[in-house]
Parts: structure tokens; C-alpha cells; sequence
């Protein structure tokens, strides 16, 4: 079949050779010198044409007397070029306006939109860059059809958002691969959004079937800006700086001030006191060592605040009684507006044989934490060089140095929100706090909102002074140095060998490495001043490295035989991934203080070290078939072997099939509204294997012994089912694009149908079967869902233009099977706290993430049954909804106006559940403003239920009447932390978001005396996140939960506002 | 232009170029690339042993509150008996290391390099005195749970009664004593160095402790495995040189009692157990707890709300942290079973008519090495407690000298709050009252710990079915088998 499909080839291009009067050549390129590959070269007036090849070039015979050469590529406004003498000619093709249709897909080529046989979704820079995220997930929320964005709190120096692609396609919840100019890179972080071109999201295997077993949950496609000649002297620069300020906080009870006591105590003095506290004698103070806000109600009387106490220079309080008052705004207060600025500039310029970028770009941040920040170097670099005719040269080198400093924990208990959304005073004035940091008692114990109640002194100044579990939370993060290096270098060298117009063959050596330098200080100031606060003198460090190498080559080859084109490609890759990290903490303390070395450690401790090594290579090829503009038909196959399977069942194949047919090339006439129309279906599998060394019960050694020779030795805890096999996901999707009114309307919309099946997953068992979780290949989770984008151009105009982009996904899912006997997975608990928590469990039958917990035992008609008391009963283990919303999407808006811009982008999610534990400790410790809030007869909550006080509770009594009862304040809101209810701490997950705004402007500078010398000025104001429209309980941003489960602590949501500085030259 | 041949070339450069890559045998043959350079697959089992022995020590602070040893100072709601569950990582942690110890030294392929590590049949008989140890402890939480499907890697192992496995604990216990061999002793033995003869006292000591907690469950089996355990070859435990000690060496394993404290100061000896010491003149209150700087013992009331605690210590800064100090240095030996427990044990199992050992001169004794062992003891002390009339037994008064050894054996245990509780469960000496304060809704004591939630989803069924035996379902007011 093959050969005689070769001799019809060869026969056309005979005959076309035959037809030669004059040979014209050239090169078909974009205006940022991008090579167009099968673009349409036509000699007007006649039948006769090719298409540019693989490096855009193109030779056509023309016959005598045609004069006019017409250059066409989708998405692209078509170029008629006059031939004159010369039989060169390059054309530089330009966008059309309102889609960019040619679309970077797999192993980065550029292809016509028409031809392809799936989804991929393509977002340009100007989409990407409304404002200048420092991240790319951040910059693709509300942007892509099917794609869930989790952003964190901008609080979180070092954490982007976490990504899913099309829902859960997996039991684990795995992130998508990126692959920037064809490198794979595992962190979304080190790359500046400046030097980003276009993003294409792959979404399902269809797309991502050549990346293999890495790209199973999608892929992630940077293409960043390459180097051209233009106008000017090609640089450019960019300056923007934001301000960060927090925006959403819980809301916080202000009646009622800290302590476990509800009313003040009467401070007696006696002689093992300071006699200084004789003034204070009879006065009251408020229990200050109990971390709870169940103090005394807040009217503005006299008492001794928790400052009062400590002689210090600093203290211009000392002695002194305050008004007890409510402090609305104080956790507003303890945070510092952040400041972030990112400075770019970048230089390019291009020839006929050559073409360079090098892009320099910092960002720097001062954080909205104390003793917080982070400062970031890229270099960006690429090259690429014609060597002659058959030879070129590239390279893209990429380095990244970025530090951060701070520590950035939003987990249970951390000092800034794990204290204030779960064990805090109310009452606490954070100028104070600020103004008094530092400060200390006589006897060097820095001062502390919780320390203990003054009869205390009689044991020890210490055991007054110092903290019982809290301390000034900025002396805690003053004295708390963590700093994080990290350089990372990737990009790659290639050598591509054009052995003909149609055929080249790319080498590559890639390479992803990167080294991080963690330390971590705590002064032994904390040790000293803390009582029940667990910390020491303490120093730990890790020095990691990683490698990631591949190496690659790859075959093209594009040609056109009539109305029949062929492209197709052949690769091979060989990867290996490295890594080691070393790494040292002290335990309980230092013997000299603050001498931070691991051997200074109080009980000596032994560094740890860990090595890995990984292998995968891999056979691959790909291709595409085309009649006409009509009908394409697209294929790919992979073969991996793994080094991390077992020895005998390493290789894992799996193909994918496509086609997508152009019917408006039918239609043109019957449908003019009908600018372009196709429908496409694909079929794909994608392979995936698992990390080193999980196929053998490997022991590690405790690095302390008990006494010499006596070492100890725990059996892993994870069992492996013997004769793990490679995972399999298969998909099925069809599709359309539409495109109406001369391009005005786009609509694209996608079903798939998902299966994976043998993942690979190391799942919980009961321990009594003598280990903890065991490694299986899981049966089966199928997904299905539909993607809709919406593209329209409602007004197109010389001074006004207006693009909306729509963006909507409905996704499912179901877990099928586990294995023999296991009907439910448990993927994880929230926190320690299990007893009142939540797990996230994915069940068989049912859709993927649930959660799981405590419910309020109700009848069978749903009312509450209520104990004597007004209290619940709880029923362990209930299902509380799942993680996954039902619908996501977003809005994107682009109006320009003359020189004037405004852009914005919306974000949208319904259906799901989160859960919280900051709002179960916050109700636990009277800190949220449930818990003083008034009931139905106009009473706080916390009054005696005997004077109209109490939470108001409906409800059946164990006889099953209906009752209405008062439930004591402090009993109920205690009830789910001690009863093990979690149903109250769930909220809805669904959220409408404005993401992004930005108003520019552009400087007409051509017009003026600095036309000359500048090419283009734009000015912009822009907002990162400022309004979220809709969430149903506001105390959290649910776009920004810190865990899959919901949250444990988390920071608060952040609003910026900054401005953006373009200048090109 | 050329290009006509090209389409030919192309094909033949496309094999040439994958050819130009390695052979296929080293494209899929990864050699030694899946082992891991940081860990062994070969499990040095003297290095388990030690894991499992290091595991033994823990200060049951809990279970201290349940059965009023100790009260919290801050944080009360634990003393108000919030809702507990309890855990079963000792079955995957030091239970499957004992375990694997065992088919290491009986799996034929494997027991002849165990050998470095002692004769297989130590190793084995050593392992089964733990598991049978660590099984007793977990059981004592739970009531049933999975024994005789555990460990062998069944992902949905049924739960057998409790009793079942009371019997296998008995079974195992007077096995792994005769198993001993004349061989090298197992490597690892950070409890008793190797010492066979004391490795059978604390069998022997365990099975006697055992047999008396399901006096009311099953009395003739325990009138049985009493009288066994103490013809068995080694006999039990009678002097304190023998007890069962865990002998920390401080630094990175610490006694529990001072990691309790080491970052924690929120526990207290109870009121109500400072006042039945010192309305007995027992001197053992000054080891049980901390004095103040004037030598004052002061517990904090048990199971008051947080309000009326902070009015507590405000009034009393000076209340006393559980244990003197010299009894919780980091390396402080804890005491897993003593002479004084064994011997107290005795005397009951003699009150009860099981054996006809001299109950009161037992009784006697048992209070004497309790004494020294918390260094105590002066003739003078001695007699003065032991004559009271609180502590001497009563002539005829069978029923009121059997609730004395009881609450000694009560005092004996502290601060092992999981031996407390559980003698307590069983006998209801003390007379403990459930705080008033409860937050429970059924304002009793903890009587057993809820099974792990995640039970429910790894192995439901078998988890029904336990449930289903337990009168009142898995909650923490059910009871387990042996607490009648």
C-alpha cells in the first residue's frame, strides 16, 4: 500500500515539475518570524500552487504570464504579492484579527486550526497578560474551557494555583505536564509570563497521547516569544507594580473578649509580686492564658490589658488599666500591604539566517507577612542560527535564581491565621501589638497577648512572662528565618538537518535542573519565652538537586501531493530523572544559642540523604493526512519503557486516531452567514507508569540508634500487589467549531468520554491487615463532559473594538472499580483531627472526591434531633457532597478603544463542597461571629438561655415532637468539635470571581519628537482579584482553598491594585 | 529542482535515524535502576525487635483522665470525655515488625540468614511475648478486632471476639515460653539484654495480669491461665531486679512522661487521687507527683469545666505536674510491668479463690516493692500504711479485702492510665463518679474507644459485624467483652 502510494506521489510531482516555466522561492513566515508551514502559495488565475514545507519555504513553477502570487494560511489575512524580476520572494504573513487559528499543538507545531482532529484551546499573550500575573495558572483562570483553576492567597510567596484539566480523570489528583518550547518543566513558576507568546491547553489524551505517560492529565504548551527584525531598535521594556491588601476575612464576633473565664478577675496583689503591681490591686483583668474568646462581654470598662504587665523601656502602657473594647478591624491590621513589582526588558532582532531574544526580567516582592519576601532573576534566551543551507543551530536557555524568605504556613495552628481564625483574643488592638514588638519582660521573655494569669508569678517570672501558646505574632515571625534558593536552569540545544524541502531531522538535548537551598532559623528567643508553644532553638537546612535530561530526536517530513498533504513525524527520546537531597535539623534545642549548625544540635542528630534515579525512553510518531482543505485525518503512536515497572512488563503502547472534516468549504455558498464549520471526532489512549523504587519492600534505617549497635528498623508500611502493570486511559471526543458572520462569531464546543483504567495508586487498607496502604493498578474512573467556548466580536469598528470570550464546562465523573473486595478508596483526611473532620474518599458508584464526616442525626423527615439540652447527636461517616464542582467556566472581555483599552476577565464555579476548620475552631473558641451574635429575641447568643440568651434550635426530642429550644451559647458552638459533627464547618463551593481588570492606554508617541526613538507606550491600571461577586459563605475565598478537601487555616484572600509601564524602542 | 527523489530519501533517512539510537536491548533493559540506593529490601531483624521493644513505653495520659489519676489544668474538655476514637497504627507499625520477624526466622528461605540474629526459635519467641503484649493493649481499647486474619496482608481481615482473642493471647503466651531454645539469644533486646529467664517472667507475669481481666467474663478460663501462668517454666515476676523496665537512653528517646512535659505543662495529678493517698498516709505521693517549693502536693479537682479550671489555678498557681521530677528525667526507666503489679495480681487472683497462694501476705508484699520501687520504703512508713484502716485487710471480710487489693492494684498501676482504666473498668474500684460537668450525652466514663473512622470505609463489613456485638454500637459508652 505504502509503495504505491509513493510511486502516485512521485508521478504528481513529475508532472507538476513538467509544467515549469519560471521557479519563484521564498519563505512564509508570521511577523514574529515564525516559519508558517503549509501555508497556500497560488498563482492567481490558475490551478496551479504548493505549500511552504517544513521551515516555511516554498519553490513554485510559474507559467509564463502570471503575475500575481496569492499567500493563504487559516487565520491569516490573505497576501497577494506582484511578481517583479526577482524569483525570490519572502512574504510575512499577518494575524487575522479576530482568531488566532493557527494553534501550537503537540511537540510544538503550529498547525491550521482546521486540521486539527480535537480540542486545544489556545490563549495569546494579550489574553494572558490583561494583567501581568507572576503565574501562569493564575493567568489562565476563567480563560480555558474545562480547566479549574485553585489559585492561593498572594499571602503565599512560593505557591501558585494547582490546576485541573477536565475534572478528575485520575483517583489521584494529578496536575497537568508543561512543556515550554518543547522542554517538559514540573514547576508552572520559573518562566515570566513576558516572554510567554501563546499557551495551548491539551486537554485529553487525544491531544496529549505523544507526551506520553506524563501528559495523561493534560499539557500545558508554552511557546515564548522568539526573536525577529522589526522596527526600532528591538527592545523592550516593562515595569509594573502592585499592591497587595487583604480583602477577605472572616467575619469576627466583637462582643466578647479572650479568655475560658466570662467575667473579669479581681487582681490581687500579694508580697512575691513586684510591688510596681501594687497599683494594680483590686483592678481586673480578663483571663489571659485560655486562647479562647470566651471572655467577658466588651463595654468599654476598665481593665488591665495583657501589656500592662511587663517593665520595659519600650512600654509606655506599663501599669496602666485600658477600656475593654471590640477591635473590628485588628486582623486587618496585623497584615502589611504587600508590594510586588516586576521589571522586564527584553531585546530581540532577526535576519535572514538568524534570529535572537534575551529577555531579563526580576520580580521582587515585600510580603503581606512579616519577615516576608521573595526576589526573582530570569534570563530568558534563544537563538537559533542557519548554518548554510542545510544545517541551523538553536538554543533556549532559560535560568531562574529566585529567593524566598518567610514562612508561608496556612496550616492548622500557624501564627498568623491558624491563631486568629482559631485561638485568639478579640479584644486585641494589633497597633499595640505592633507598636510593642520586641518588647520583653525584665528577664528577657519577650511579652505575649497569651501569657498567663498573674498569681502565676508566685511559681516563676518566666511561667507569668512567657507564652503559653501564643506569642506576639511578630516577634514569632521576626524570629523565624526560613529562606529558600533556588536556580533553576532548563531549555534545550537542537541541531535540525534540513536534508530536503520536505524532510528535516531535529536533534535535542534538553535538560530541566534545578537546585534549592532551604534553611530554616528559630532564634532562642522563642524557646525562652514560650511555655506550652513547642518550639526550640532550632536550625534545619536541605540542600536538593534535580535533574531531568532528554534526549531527543525527531523527524519531519510535510508535503503536498495535489489535494492530498501529508505531514507526519518520528521521534525518539531517552529520559532519565535525577535527583539527591541532603538535609540536617537540630532536636530540642541548641547547646550555644543561635549558633545555627546541625552539630550544635542538643541531642545530636545525623543528616538524612536521599537519592533517586528514573529512566523512561520511548518510540513515537505521528502524523496527519489532508484532502483539500476538507478532510484531515490525524494519528499518533508511543511505545515507553519504563525503568520504574516491573523488569518482564516495562513497555506500554497506546495510539490515538482523529479526523476532523471542513464542511464550509462545502457550504461557502448555500451558508455565506457560515464563515467556517467543521466537525471533528478523536479516539487516543495515553500510558502511564510510577515513580522509583516502589515495586519492593524496601527498609529504611532509623538514623538514631538506641544505644550503640542497637539501630532500629520499621517494615514500609506500603504492601505491593505483585505484577503492577501499566496504566491505560482511553478517550473518545467529538466536537465542532463554528464560525459565523465573517469571523465574527466562533463557537467551539467538545463531548469527551473518558476511561482510565489499571492506575497505578497506592491506596489506604485497613492496618490490621499489617501494613497501611497498598500499591495496585486501580480498576477504573471514567469522565465525560462538555466544553463550550464562545468567541464573539460584537463590534468591529476603525476606533472601537470589542472581543468576548465565553468560556463553560459541565464535567463528570465516576469511579467504576478498585479492586477485588474494595469499594471505597480513602484519599486523605483533612487534618490530625479526624474525630470532627472530613475524608475525602472516592467511592465506587459514586463521583470522585467526596467528603466524609460527621452528620447532625435527623429524622425521617430531615429535622434535627435535639438532646435535652438543644444539642446533636452525630452520625459518624456521612457523605457531605464532593470536591469536584459541576460547572466551571469564565468571561473574557477585550474593548479597545482608539488609544484606550479595558480589559477584564470573570471566573466562575458551581457545585461542590468544601470544608473548613478554621470556621469549626473559630466557633470552638468564640472567635467568628456566630458565636456573638443576637438571637430571635434580640439577645447575644452567649446570654443564660434563663435570660433570653442562647443559639435558637428547631428541631424533634428523642420522642420525635417538634420542639423549639435556646441551646447554650458555649455548649453549642463546643458540640461539633466534641461530638464529631463536620456538617456545619461545609460550604458550597461555588463562586463567581472578577479575576482581572486593566484599563490602558496607549501614548500616540509616534506622533511626537520622541517618535523617533520609541516605537510604542502603554500605561495601564490593573486589579488583580478585585470583587468576588458571589460566594455563600464569604469568610473564604473558595477560589483560593489552600487543599482539595477545602481548608485547614488559610490565609485570606488578597485584592491588588498596580500599575503596568510599556515602553518599546 | 530535486525534490522528486526526496519522498524516497525521507523514508530511508526516518530508519538510518532511529536506527542511530542504542540497541533495543539497553532501550528496555534498565538493569539495576529500581533499586533503591537508600534503603534495603533485606530486613535486619534484631533491628525490628528493637523497633517493636522501643515502641512499648507511652504515658496513656487519656486513659489517666478516664480512670482519675490525673486532671487537665487548661483544656478540659478530654476530662469531660469529648468523643474519642482510637487508632490501629500498631498493627502496621510495630505489630507487622513483630510479625515479620517471625516469618523471617520461619519462612525456609529466609531463616537461615536470620540466624546472625539470634536462633530462630528466640527470635520467634520473643516476638510472640510482644505481639501477645501489644495485642492485649489494643484489644483492652476496643473490645473485638481483627486477630487471626491481622497481619497477613488480607485487606478485609473479620474481627474475632474479644475472648477468641484473649484465648490466642493465652495460647501464644504459654508457647513462645517453651519455645525458647538452648540458642543464641535474640539480637536487638533492648528490654532484657538477652536475658531468656526474665523474657519468660514477663510471659508468664503478662498472662497472669491477662487472666485476671477476664475474672468476669470468663472466670474458670482465668482461674486456668492464672494457675498456668504461675507453674510455667520461669514463673513470674517477684522482685524488682526482674521487672519489666524500658530503659531510655535519653536524647532522641526520651521517657514519655518527660516528652509529655518537655513541651506540654497542662497535666496534674487529680485532686481525688492526692486525697486517697494522703487519707491512707501513703508515701508514694511524693513520687507520684510534683511538690511545690514548701513540699506541697496539690491536685487539680478531676473533670471541671474550663471556667471553674482557670479559677482552680488562678487560686492554686502551685498545683503539681504529674510524677516528681527524678521519676521523669529523659531517661527515666518506664515501667512496662513490675514486681509490685505482678504480685498485687497474685493476691487477687488468691482472694478470688484461684489459687491457694497466702492472699494478705501477697497483698503485703505487693505494697512493699511497690514502696521500693518508687523509693519510698521505711519499715516505719510501711507499717503505719498497712495497718491503717483504710489499707489492712479485715479478717472475714472476704469481699472488702478483695476491693483492697483491687485499689491497690489501682494505685500499683499509676501512671499507666491504660492499666488504671481498664481494672477500673473491670472491678469499679474505685468507686470513680463521672465528672458532673460531662459534655457527653451520656455523662458516663469512656468505656471504650470508638474504632478508627476509616474502618467504616476499608473493611465495612467486617466492621458491621463487630458493631452489631457491641450493645450500643461503636460508641465510646459500648463495653468490651471483659467489662461486665
Amino acid at each position: 500500500m505504502k509503495k504505491h502510494l509513493l510511486t502516485l506521489l512521485l508521478f504528481l510531482g513529475v508532472f507538476s515539475l513538467a509544467q515549469a516555466q519560471r521557479s519563484i522561492s521564498g519563505k512564509v513566515t508570521d511577523a514574529k518570524g515564525e516559519a508558517l508551514i503549509g501555508a497556500s502559495v497560488l498563482v492567481k488565475g490558475s490551478t496551479g500552487g504548493t505549500v511552504s514545507d517544513v521551515d516555511g519555504s516554498y519553490s513554485i513553477s510559474v507559467p509564463a504570464g502570471a503575475t500575481v502570487l496569492v499567500f493563504s494560511y487559516t487565520g491569516f489575512n490573505t497576501l497577494e504579492v506582484t511578481l517583479g524580476t526577482s524569483n525570490t520572494v519572502d512574504v510575512t504573513l499577518e494575524e487575522g484579527i479576530l482568531l488566532e487559528e493557527a494553534v501550537v499543538t503537540a511537540l510544538g507545531i503550529k498547525r491550521s486550526e482546521k486540521s486539527l482532529t480535537y480540542a486545544a484551546q489556545q490563549v495569546g499573550s494579550e489574553q494572558l497578560t490583561i494583567i501581568r500575573q507572576t503565574n501562569i495558572n493564575n493567568a489562565l483562570a476563567g480563560k480555558i474551557a474545562g480547566v479549574q483553576v485553585r489559585s492561593q492567597s498572594s499571602m503565599k510567596l512560593n505557591s501558585g494555583a494547582s490546576i485541573r484539566i477536565r475534572g478528575a480523570g485520575s483517583l489521584s489528583d494529578k496536575g497537568p505536564l508543561y512543556v515550554i518550547d518543547g522542554t517538559p518543566v514540573t514547576n508552572s513558576f520559573d518562566f515570566n509570563m513576558d516572554d510567554v507568546e501563546s499557551v495551548t491547553v491539551l486537554k485529553g489524551p487525544n491531544a496529549t497521547a505523544i507526551y506520553g505517560q506524563r501528559g495523561d492529565a493534560g499539557v500545558i504548551v508554552v511557546t515564548t516569544k522568539k526573536g525577529n527584525k522589526g522596527k526600532g531598535i528591538g527592545v523592550e521594556v516593562n515595569q509594573s507594580t502592585f499592591f497587595d491588601r487583604v480583602y477577605i476575612l472572616p467575619e469576627y464576633q466583637n462582643t466578647h473578649a479572650g479568655g475560658g473565664e466570662s467575667d473579669l478577675i479581681k487582681f490581687t496583689w500579694n508580697p512575691g509580686m513586684p510591688a510596681d503591681w501594687k497599683v494594680l490591686d483590686g483592678k481586673f483583668y480578663h483571663d489571659y492564658e485560655d486562647d479562647a474568646s470566651w471572655g467577658p462581654k466588651m463595654t468599654g470598662q476598665e481593665y488591665i490589658p495583657w501589656y500592662s504587665w511587663y517593665k520595659s523601656d519600650k512600654n509606655p502602657y506599663y501599669m496602666q488599666t485600658a477600656k475593654l473594647e471590640g477591635q473590628p478591624n485588628n486582623i486587618r491590621d496585623f497584615y502589611n500591604t504587600g508590594i510586588t513589582t516586576l521589571n522586564n526588558v527584553n531585546f530581540k532582532t532577526g535576519g535572514d539566517h538568524y534570529n535572537l531574544r534575551v529577555s531579563l526580567s526580576n520580580q521582587g516582592a515585600k510580603g503581606m507577612l512579616p519577615n516576608s519576601g521573595s526576589d526573582k532573576y530570569t534570563v530568558a534566551t534563544n537563538t537559533n542560527v542557519d548554518l548554510g543551507k542545510y544545517i541551523s543551530i538553536g538554543a533556549n536557555i532559560n535560568y531562574v535564581t529566585n529567593r524566598i524568605k518567610g514562612e508561608f504556613s496556612d496550616a492548622y495552628a500557624n501564627n498568623s491565621t491558624g491563631s486568629f481564625n482559631a485561638w485568639f483574643h478579640r479584644e486585641l488592638d494589633f497597633n499595640i501589638m505592633r507598636e510593642l514588638q520586641g518588647m520583653t519582660s525584665p528577664e528577657g521573655y519577650l511579652a505575649s497577648w497569651n501569657h498567663y494569669n498573674p498569681a502565676k508569678y508566685n511559681t516563676s517570672p518566666r511561667n507569668f512572662y512567657a507564652a503559653n501558646y501564643w506569642y506576639n505574632p511578630y516577634d514569632y515571625f521576626n524570629n523565624r528565618n526560613i529562606i529558600t534558593n533556588t536556580r533553576r536552569l532548563f531549555g534545550d540545544v537542537n541541531l535540525t538537518a534540513k536534508l530536503s524541502d520536505k524532510f528535516k531531522v531535529t536533534g535535542f538535548i534538553r535538560r530541566n535542573e534545578y537546585q534549592t537551598d532551604f534553611e530554616d532559623k528559630l532564634n532562642n528567643i522563642l524557646q525562652l519565652s514560650g511555655l506550652q508553644t513547642g518550639y526550640f532553638n532550632a536550625y534545619s537546612t536541605q540542600l536538593t538537586y534535580f535533574r531531568e535530561d532528554n534526549y531527543e530526536a525527531i523527524a519531519t517530513y510535510a508535503d503536498k501531493f495535489g489535494d492530498l498533504s501529508i505531514e507526519a513525524n518520528g521521534g525518539v527520546n531517552m529520559r532519565t530523572d535525577k535527583s539527591k537531597s541532603i538535609s540536617g535539623s537540630t532536636s530540642q534545642g541548641l547547646n550555644v544559642p543561635d549558633l545555627f549548625t546541625v552539630g550544635n544540635s542538643k541531642v545530636a542528630q545525623v543528616p538524612s540523604e536521599s537519592r533517586s534515579l528514573k529512566q523512561v525512553n520511548s518510540v513515537y510518531a505521528r502524523g496527519s493526512f489532508g484532502y483539500k482543505s476538507l478532510l484531515f485525518v490525524d494519528w499518533s503512536a508511543r511505545n515507553d519503557w519504563s525503568s520504574a515497572l516491573p523488569a518482564d512488563a516495562n513497555s506500554y503502547f497506546y495510539p490515538s486516531l482523529g479526523t476532523s472534516f471542513v464542511f464550509s468549504e462545502l457550504t461557502a455558498n448555500a451558508l455565506p452567514f457560515l464563515s467556517f464549520g467543521k466537525v471533528r471526532a478523536s479516539v487516543a489512549q495515553v500510558g502511564s507508569d510510577l515513580g522509583a523504587y516502589q515495586l519492593d519492600l524496601f527498609y529504611g534505617l532509623n538514623a538514631n540508634q538506641w544505644t550503640a549497635g542497637n539501630f532500629l528498623m520499621a517494615t514500609p508500611d506500603g504492601l505491593i500487589d505483585a505484577g503492577i502493570k501499566p496504566s491505560l486511559s482511553s478517550a473518545l471526543e467529538i466536537g465542532t467549531d463554528l464560525k459565523f458572520f465573517n469571523n465574527r462569531v466562533g463557537l467551539s464546543a467538545t463531548y469527551f468520554k473518558e476511561k482510565k483504567i489499571n492506575e497505578i495508586l497506592s491506596i489506604p487498607i485497613t492496618a490490621a491487615s499489617g501494613f497501611s496502604s497498598k500499591l495496585i493498578n486501580a480498576g477504573r474512573i471514567d469522565r465525560w463532559g462538555v466544553e463550550i467556548a464562545l468567541d464573539l466580536n460584537p463590534i468591529k469598528t476603525r476606533d472601537l473594538n470589542w472581543d468576548v470570550t465565553l468560556n463553560f464546562a459541565n464535567i463528570d465523573n465516576e469511579v467504576k472499580e478498585l479492586t477485588a473486595g474494595i469499594t471505597e478508596q480513602l484519599v486523605g483526611v483533612n487534618s490530625a483531627f479526624t474525630g470532627f473532620g472530613v475524608r475525602q474518599v472516592n467511592v465506587v458508584g459514586e463521583k470522585w472526591g467526596q467528603l466524609r464526616g460527621g452528620a447532625i442525626k435527623r429524622d425521617a423527615q430531615g429535622r434535627a434531633i435535639l438532646d435535652k439540652d438543644g444539642l446533636y447527636t452525630a452520625v459518624p461517616n456521612q457523605y457531605l457532597g464532593s470536591v469536584l464542582p459541576d460547572v466551571t467556566g469564565g468571561f473574557v472581555s477585550q474593548l479597545t478603544y482608539k488609544n484606550f483599552s479595558f480589559n477584564f476577565n470573570i471566573d466562575y464555579s458551581f457545585g461542590g463542597k468544601y470544608y473548613s476548620l478554621s470556621d469549626a475552631w473559630g466557633k470552638f473558641s468564640g472567635l467568628f461571629a456566630a458565636t456573638g451574635a443576637l438571637n430571635d429575641k434580640g439577645n447575644n447568643v452567649r446570654d443564660d438561655v434563663s435570660a433570653g440568651g442562647g443559639v435558637k434550635v428547631e428541631g424533634v426530642n428523642a420522642a420525635g415532637e417538634p420542639v423549639t429550644m435556646y441551646a447554650d451559647g458555649f455548649n453549642y458552638f463546643h458540640q461539633f468539635v466534641n461530638r464529631g459533627i463536620a456538617e456545619d464547618h461545609l460550604f458550597d463551593l461555588s463562586f463567581v470571581k472578577l479575576r482581572e481588570v486593566s484599563l490602558g492606554y496607549s501614548i500616540p508617541v509616534a506622533n511626537t519628537s520622541f517618535g523617533k526613538f520609541i516605537q510604542g507606550a502603554t500605561v495601564s491600571l490593573v486589579a488583580r482579584n478585585p470583587w468576588l461577586i458571589y460566594a455563600q459563605n464569604r469568610d473564604f475565598d473558595p477560589s483560593e482553598l489552600a487543599g482539595t478537601f477545602g481548608e485547614n487555616g488559610q490565609f485570606p484572600g488578597t485584592r491588588s491594585i498596580g500599575f503596568n509601564l510599556k515602553l518599546q524602542f | 529542482m530535486k525534490r522528486n527523489n526526496n519522498s524516497i530519501f525521507i523514508f530511508l533517512i526516518l530508519i538510518v535515524s532511529i536506527g542511530f539510537f542504542p540497541s533495543c536491548d539497553s532501550f528496555t533493559d534498565f538493569g539495576d535502576t529500581n533499586i533503591d540506593p537508600n534503603r534495603t529490601n533485606k530486613p535486619v531483624t534484631a533491628a525490628l525487635i528493637t523497633n517493636a521493644i522501643s515502641g512499648m513505653g507511652a504515658a496513656f495520659i487519656t486513659e489517666g483522665l478516664y480512670c482519675q489519676y490525673f486532671a487537665q489544668s487548661q483544656y478540659t474538655d478530654g476530662s469531660l470525655y469529648s468523643r474519642v476514637e482510637g487508632g490501629f497504627g500498631s498493627y502496621s507499625g510495630v505489630l507487622y515488625d513483630l510479625q515479620n520477624v517471625i516469618i523471617n526466622n520461619t519462612d525456609a528461605n529466609l531463616k537461615t540468614a536470620a540466624l546472625v540474629q539470634g536462633s530462630n526459635a528466640n527470635q520467634i519467641a520473643v516476638s510472640r511475648i510482644l505481639k501477645a503484649y501489644y495485642f492485649a493493649r489494643l484489644t483492652d481499647y476496643f473490645g473485638d478486632l481483627p486477630y487471626s486474619q491481622a497481619l497477613t496482608g488480607e485487606v478485609k481481615p473479620v474481627y474475632d471476639t474479644q475472648q477468641a482473642i484473649y484465648n490466642g493471647l493465652f495460647k501464644e503466651l504459654d508457647e513462645a515460653v517453651k519455645q525458647f531454645d538452648g540458642g543464641v539469644a535474640a539480637k536487638g533486646d533492648i528490654l532484657f539484654n538477652g536475658n531468656i529467664t526474665r523474657w519468660k517472667k514477663f510471659a508468664n507475669s503478662l498472662r497472669l495480669v491477662l487472666a485476671i481481666r477476664i475474672s468476669k467474663a470468663d472466670a474458670a478460663t482465668g482461674a486456668t491461665q492464672a494457675k498456668a501462668a504461675l507453674a510455667a517454666d520461669g514463673g513470674v515476676i517477684t522482685s524488682n531486679a526482674d521487672n519489666a523496665m524500658l530503659n531510655y537512653p535519653g536524647g532522641n528517646f526520651n521517657n514519655p512522661w518527660y516528652a509529655a512535659y518537655l513541651t506540654r505543662q497542662d497535666q496534674a495529678i487529680s485532686e481525688i487521687m492526692v486525697k486517697m493517698l494522703n487519707e491512707r498516709t501513703d508515701p508514694r505521693v511524693n513520687s507520684f507527683a510534683t511538690a511545690d517549693k514548701t513540699g506541697k502536693i496539690t491536685g487539680i479537682p478531676y473533670g471541671l469545666p474550663r471556667e471553674q479550671a482557670i479559677q482552680f489555678t488562678n487560686a492554686n498557681p502551685t498545683w503539681s505536674f504529674v510524677l516528681a521530677p527524678s521519676f521523669r528525667a529523659a531517661a527515666t526507666p518506664h515501667a512496662i510491668l513490675t514486681s509490685a503489679d505482678v504480685t498485687l495480681a497474685r493476691a487477687e487472683a488468691a482472694s478470688m479463690g484461684w489459687t491457694t497462694e497466702n492472699a494478705e501476705q501477697l497483698y503485703k508484699d505487693g505494697i512493699k516493692l511497690s514502696m521500693e520501687y518508687w523509693k519510698v520504703f521505711t519499715q516505719a512508713s510501711y507499717d503505719t500504711y498497712t495497718n491503717g484502716a483504710l489499707v489492712a485487710f479485715k479478717a472475714g471480710d472476704n469481699a472488702g479485702n478483695l476491693e483492697k487489693i483491687r485499689l491497690q492494684r489501682w494505685f500499683t498501676f499509676y501512671p499507666d492510665g491504660l492499666q488504671g482504666w481498664s481494672e477500673w473498668r473491670r472491678t469499679g474500684v474505685p468507686a470513680l463518679k463521672p465528672t458532673p460537668f460531662a459534655i457527653n450525652s451520656s455523662k458516663q466514663i469512656i468505656r471504650r474507644y470508638i474504632y478508627p473512622a476509616t474502618e467504616a470505609t476499608l473493611n465495612g463489613a467486617n466492621y458491621q459485624a463487630a458493631v452489631g456485638r457491641i450493645s450500643g454500637g461503636d460508641t465510646n459508652d459500648g463495653k468490651v467483652w471483659w467489662d461486665k
